[in-house]
């Protein structure tokens, strides 16, 4: 492309000198005749006017044709009035016409008015009776209305009894389900009434049981500080604590007791490292014999029959 | 709900008042500090002439003695058995006995057999037997050693009662004249004997440590001298006659020294003579009156008294001589102290208002505890095993022995001579 805009004019240059070649011989091939003057007619022929025999001619048969013509007019008048003659009596012909048709429209006119006004009576009449028709059908739809309506009252009055009636049956009912409701609740509260009865007497009972076994236990725990009071009392009067030997000893003894106190036996389970201090705190329970036991066998059993003293000096 | 609630209120309720098995324990803190009752029954003796010696009463008193026991009166037996089988426990739990001593004499040759059992009457067992021979004039030895055993086994105390003490008396003659008498006697007072005696005074005897020697204060040449006397022999040796104070002989717990005073030099000072090579030295060197020297344990101090303070307060040094250190600061008077065997107490007499009263100091913390109510109180001295002080009270316008517990709760007098009986001194347990 570069190429062809590069050579672009010489392109041109060369196409358009082939075209005029080819021109050139074309016109050379087509130029094989002469030029030759032509020498055109001018006005001064038309301004050269030549009266020549045609215009006598002309001249005699236009005088020939005014004569003719003359008489044509004359006929033509001729004709003319024979035809204003004829118009007139056409147009007389047509006014009678016209007024025979005028008188017949006329007659035509009034019979149409008494027809019309007979017309008009008739309608009056008919719409006399057509009122009456109408009023008394009116009436009788009125009537015929008021029947429907007073039927339709019926019918709606009874369809208001039936209501009447489903209401009260509904309110009969409802009344009912509210009676059988109350009923029911009652029988509910009664029942859980009773049971809270129930309930109350089964934790009357049970509170009595209660503060009884509450009363026995204190009793019990009462009599056991009593008698633990007691046996320490008792324990500490018979015990001879070591002189000068005591300071930072203890020893756990065991005892085993009969109901009545006796103590059947007393082993020392940890002792103080000391025999003389074991020996001493041994001998100090055996001594206190019988110990002051609670009298409830069922608390000795379940507490004093064995228990163990710690001797460990203040 | 309400009625798992409710079950379980009654539950909780049940378990309440049966809270399981859980084994009461009591405590016991408190006890008496009392003597332990305890019966010591006439020793059998089958034969019909009597024993010069009643075993069992001599152990009675003994026991009774030492403060840690309440002997039962020989009137209120229900019965004197003498062997194992005849003893009933029963009976002197009635007496309230918590110990029982039983035991026979049998003649064996030209001896005797001592036999005794010690009970334990609640427990109803046998704590200890045992079976000796001793001669005739051993028995009332035997029956020390019966005491020093049963109080060993029952208090874990160390029996003294076979030991001697040392005292002066004072008679007055019927010339008017007084007669001073050293004497060493059993610990309960028998079988005293005569060591030395003198128209003129006798003063401050001191064991030598193995017991077998004797140091005192004689004024027999009219001055002071510090005579050494071995018992077994008699014999004697004055150790010290300086012009002045020769006084307040104290052994040294080697035995090989002796601490004293003397006023040779000026006022009484402290000086230790070595009893080997009889040197002398000198401790204290003081204006004021520095006197009563008494070792520590270990033999490293020397406690005395001194009023160099102005008032007679006890005061220690090195028993190498150096600085003395006062130890006694509440009282008018502090004076004569002596160390315990275990060295934690110093026993002295302590004045305040002007009675004179027998005190305990612990070393540590020097706290004084005043164990006597006399007014004249004097001459402390511990017994070998540290429960008893002897000392020497006023009773009835004359001079007696005393004893006293070293918690303060047990004092009684020992009557056993007559006249006066001054400075008594416990011997070592041997």
């Amino acid at each position: 492309m570069d190429l062809l805009q590069k050579y672009s004019l010489s392109l041109v240059l060369s196409v358009a000198m082939h075209a005029l070649i080819i021109v050139l011989f074309a016109l050379g091939f087509t130029s094989p005749e002469p030029i030759k003057e032509i020498i055109k007619p001018t006005s001064e022929i038309i301004q050269a006017t030549v009266l020549d025999d045609q215009q006598v001619i002309a001249e005699a048969k236009r005088l020939q044709t005014a004569e003719k013509n003359k008489h044509e007019v004359e006929l033509d008048r001729q004709r003319a009035v024979n035809e204003k003659q004829q118009q007139e009596e056409a147009r007389l012909r047509q006014l009678q016409e016209r007024r025979k048709q005028e008188e017949q429209q006329a007659k035509k006119l009034a019979e149409q008015r008494k027809k019309e006004e007979a017309q008009a009576k008739a309608l009056v009449e008919k719409r006399k009776q057509q009122e009456k028709a109408e009023k008394l059908r009116q009436a009788a739809l009125k009537k015929k209305q008021a029947e429907e309506t007073a039927r339709l009252e019926k019918i709606k009055q009874q369809q208001r009894e039936v209501q009447r009636q489903l209401e009260l049956q509904k309110q009969r009912a409802a009344e009912q389900e509210k009676q059988r409701k109350l009923a029911e609740q009652k029988r509910q509260q009664k029942i859980l009434a009773d049971q809270a009865a129930a309930q109350a007497r089964q934790e009357a009972v049970a509170q009595q049981q209660q503060a009884a076994a509450q009363a026995l236990a204190a009793q019990q725990k009462q009599a056991t500080a009593s008698a633990t009071v007691a046996i320490q009392q008792k324990v500490n009067n018979h015990w001879i604590r070591p002189l000068n030997t005591s300071k930072g000893l203890n020893c756990t003894i065991q005892v085993k007791l009969l109901s009545s106190g006796d103590v059947m036996e007393a082993v020392v389970i940890r002792s103080s490292g000391h025999t003389i201090f074991d020996r001493s705190a041994e001998n100090a329970v055996r001594k206190a014999s019988p110990l002051p036991v609670p009298e409830d066998k069922q608390l000795f059993a379940r507490k004093f029959r064995t228990f163990t003293f710690v001797f460990k000096p203040e | 709900m309400t009625r798992l609630l409710f079950s379980l209120i009654l539950f909780s309720g049940l378990v309440w008042s049966y809270p399981g098995k859980a084994e009461i324990s009591i405590e016991i803190t408190k006890g008496v500090e009392i003597a332990i009752p305890l019966a010591v029954v006439p020793f059998g003796w089958e034969q019909p002439h009597q024993l010069t010696v009643d075993v069992a009463d001599v152990i009675q008193a003994d026991l009774s003695r030492s403060g840690f026991f309440k002997v039962l009166p020989e009137r209120d037996m229900l019965t004197q058995p003498s062997a194992t089988e005849q003893v009933r426990f029963r009976n002197w739990q009635a007496l309230g006995q918590d110990y029982l001593v039983i035991g026979k004499v049998t003649p064996a040759m030209n001896k005797y057999q001592v036999q005794f059992q010690l009970f334990d009457v609640y427990k109803g067992e046998q704590l200890m037997g045992y079976r000796m021979d001793v001669t005739q004039s051993e028995l009332r030895s035997a029956a020390h050693h019966i005491s020093d055993m049963v109080l060993e086994k029952l208090t874990g105390k160390k029996g003294v009662f076979n030991s001697r003490i040392a005292y002066v008396t004072t008679h007055k003659q019927r010339t008017g004249k007084r007669r001073y008498q050293l004497k060493v006697a059993d610990a309960d007072g028998f079988q005293p004997k005569t060591i030395a005696e003198s128209s003129e005074p006798i003063m401050s005897p001191g064991w030598s440590p193995d017991g077998k020697q004797l140091v005192y204060v004689s004024f027999e040449r009219r001055r002071a001298a510090i005579y050494l006397q071995t018992l077994a022999s008699g014999k004697r040796e004055k150790l010290t006659g300086y012009k002045g104070i020769n006084g307040a002989p104290a052994f040294s717990p080697d035995g090989k020294k002796l601490a004293l005073t003397l006023s040779r030099d000026g006022s009484p000072d402290i000086y230790v003579l070595d009893l080997r090579t009889r040197k002398l030295q000198r401790i204290t060197r003081n204006y004021a009156i520095d006197t009563e020297p008494s070792w520590s344990p270990d033999g490293n101090h020397i406690i005395f008294t001194s009023d160099r303070g102005g008032k007679p307060q006890i005061y220690s040094i090195p028993s190498t001589g150096g600085r003395a250190t006062r130890l006694t600061f509440s009282g008018d008077y502090n004076a004569g102290a002596h160390y315990s065997k275990d060295g934690s107490q110093v026993v002295m007499v302590h004045a305040n208002r002007g009675d004179y009263r027998i005190a305990l100091m612990d070393v540590k913390t020097g706290a004084i505890n005043v164990l006597t109510g006399g007014r004249l109180d004097e001459s402390p001295s511990f017994a070998p095993n540290d429960t008893m002080i002897l000392f020497a009270a006023r009773q009835g316008g004359r001079s007696v022995l005393s004893a006293v517990s070293v918690d303060g709760s047990m004092q009684q007098h020992l009557v056993f001579d007559q006249g006066e009986i001054r400075e008594p001194a416990w011997a070592p347990a041997l």
